[in-house]
């Protein structure tokens, strides 16, 4: 039974600086995401992403090694659907002619499964609670 | 965990852990089965296997009857089906996404 992780990989035509460009600067992310994009790229920044059909999304960034890795945690508006909070993490390596961009998804809970089991819920809860807070703070700033 | 609110996130968070995995396969694989059965095999107790067990139970996973003085237990696989839609849905926007990036990516460099 696998872990509840989504995982691709895609091998780009272009330098690691230029897909981390496309990565990371909101007028470009825009173009591939179909969404409106606001996003402060560096640790601890926050973002936004508004998709064409009206799903809406807070994201947080968790980790930035330029041209190397990227990690976000991200969810959907308490209105948005069913979409769980999940963790978002991008990998550029660069390869001969290009950049191999490995992409991860995974719910927040599974990828806290190193967590001694009686204690997930309560860190699951507590990590929304966390969330959900610096979002109301983001928002309303 | 049973006040988890979605019933996604209660299946995650029940599938979070490997042993409960363990249990679920076996239970998947081999059929009902007691606590005791279900703890040979693995390096924890029964008590342990039973906690997993109520784990599972919260999130739909698993159902028990009681035969006699045992507690037999089953797997009710079907609330996998909606973690399985969110993995499909969710690498189906990778794929529409990565491919609109592959194309931009191309555009500016050629």
């Amino acid at each position: 039974m696998p872990e509840p992780e989504v995982r691709r990989e895609i091998d780009l035509d272009a330098a690691p600086a230029a897909v981390w460009d496309a990565l990371t600067r909101p007028e470009l992310l825009e173009q591939w995401f179909e969404a409106e994009v606001e996003l402060d790229a560096r640790p601890g920044g926050w973002g936004r992403f508004v998709e064409a059909d009206g799903r809406q999304r807070t994201v947080r960034v968790d980790e930035v090694i330029e041209e190397r890795r990227l990690a976000l945690t991200w969810w959907a508006d308490p209105d948005g659907g069913s979409d769980v909070p999940s963790h978002v993490e991008f990998v550029l390596t660069p390869i001969e002619g290009g950049t191999r961009l490995v992409v991860t998804e995974a719910p927040v809970i599974a990828a806290r499964a190193s967590i001694a089991s009686s204690s997930v819920a309560w860190a699951w809860r507590l990590e929304l609670l966390v969330l959900t807070l610096a979002a109301l703070v983001f928002i309303t700033a | 965990v049973s006040g988890a609110a979605d019933p996604l996130d209660r299946l995650f968070t029940a599938l979070a852990d490997g042993t409960r995995r363990s249990v679920m396969r076996r239970l998947l694989d081999h059929g009902p089965a007691t606590a005791s059965a279900l703890s040979v095999g693995l390096p924890i107790s029964r008590q342990a296997v039973v906690k997993h067990l109520h784990a599972l139970g919260d999130a739909g996973l698993v159902d028990s009857h009681r035969e006699g003085r045992e507690v037999r237990y089953r797997a009710t696989p079907d609330p996998m089906g909606d973690g399985v839609e969110w993995m499909l849905r969710t690498g189906a926007r990778w794929d529409r996404r990565l491919e609109r990036l592959r194309r931009q990516l191309s555009q500016r460099t050629g």
